[in-house]
């Protein structure tokens, strides 16, 4: 990015402060869906390490929560 | 040559496998339960976790936060953003009281303590994606002592059972179990047991 580059940014910044604000926002749900990312990783790893205690519906609950975090994520990018 | 002396095989008191509840705090003989370093013939005598009451702090905790909200009405501390972000700002925070419920229920389901017919196994998840499996054999054993105290504990009857073994693992505790009374007796019987299969040369 050069000198230009960035004087247009943060004259875009100051007139509309909420980008930044948008940006933290896309920022915490980026690190949302890798904490959901995690989460599926860990519901296998606990289900490899104790088979037979309620393997499906916890595997389908890890699943939905990083569809809901995937799909959070993106109506942040749109509405904000 | 006939045997002068044939010891009689006690007969060991044992119930019948039960029909398992996944979610139940303490299971004899559980169906269909495996753990990861389990043998081929290896049985699980008794599974133990945290008794269900040990949940109710986290579980107010939610309500606390599923509430929260609402509270928003009467203390506007979001009014200064726009609509939108208020409204992402929602969905965030309730999906944030999902994780914490799924990763609490997760922790309680998993961390968990086993007895076989060979030994005894704690399981345990500390943290995101770390675990730790400790194990003693049950002829390492060396003392057992049950821990109960306060009003709560007595009333639903749980407690810690601490097991001193002579392995790597000085001392596993097994926290919070229902029975714990039961849990000892269960030990001290195998113990008993493995010592008999000692003395009369049986190896399994």
């Amino acid at each position: 990015m050069n000198s230009e580059q960035l004087i247009e940014f943060l004259t875009k910044l100051a007139a509309n402060p909420w980008i930044l604000l948008k940006i933290l926002f896309l920022v915490a749900f980026l690190i949302y869906v890798a904490f959901a990312v995690i989460v599926v990783r860990q519901v296998n790893l606990m289900i490899k390490t104790l088979d037979g205690v309620l393997n499906l519906p916890l595997r389908m609950i890890a699943w939905i929560h990083l569809l809901a975090a995937l799909i959070v994520f993106v109506l942040a990018v749109v509405i904000l | 040559m006939p045997d002068i002396f044939v010891a009689k095989k006690k007969p060991v008191k044992t119930s019948p496998p039960q029909k398992t509840n996944a979610l139940a705090a303490f299971i004899k003989k559980p169906k269909n339960i495996n753990f990861e370093t389990q043998e081929k013939k290896e049985e699980i005598v008794l599974f133990l976790r945290r008794h269900w009451i040990t949940n109710v702090p986290w579980v107010l905790v939610i309500v606390l936060m599923l509430v929260a909200p609402v509270f928003l009405r009467f203390f506007p501390l979001l009014d200064f953003l726009p609509g939108r972000f208020q409204f992402i700002t929602l969905i965030g925070w309730y999906l944030l009281t999902t994780a914490v419920v799924f990763e609490k229920f997760l922790s309680w389901l998993f961390n968990v303590n086993i007895i076989t017919d060979e030994r005894i196994v704690d399981i345990d998840f500390p943290s995101l994606l770390y675990r730790e499996i400790s194990s003693a054999k049950i002829d390492q054993v060396q003392d057992i002592s049950t821990k109960v105290g306060g009003f709560i504990r007595s009333l639903f009857n749980y407690g810690d059972v601490l097991i001193q073994t002579a392995g790597t693992e000085p001392e596993i505790c097994f926290e919070a179990v229902p029975q714990p009374g039961q849990v000892a007796k269960i030990l001290n019987q195998m113990m008993l047991e493995e010592e008999q299969e000692k003395i009369e040369g049986r190896v399994r």
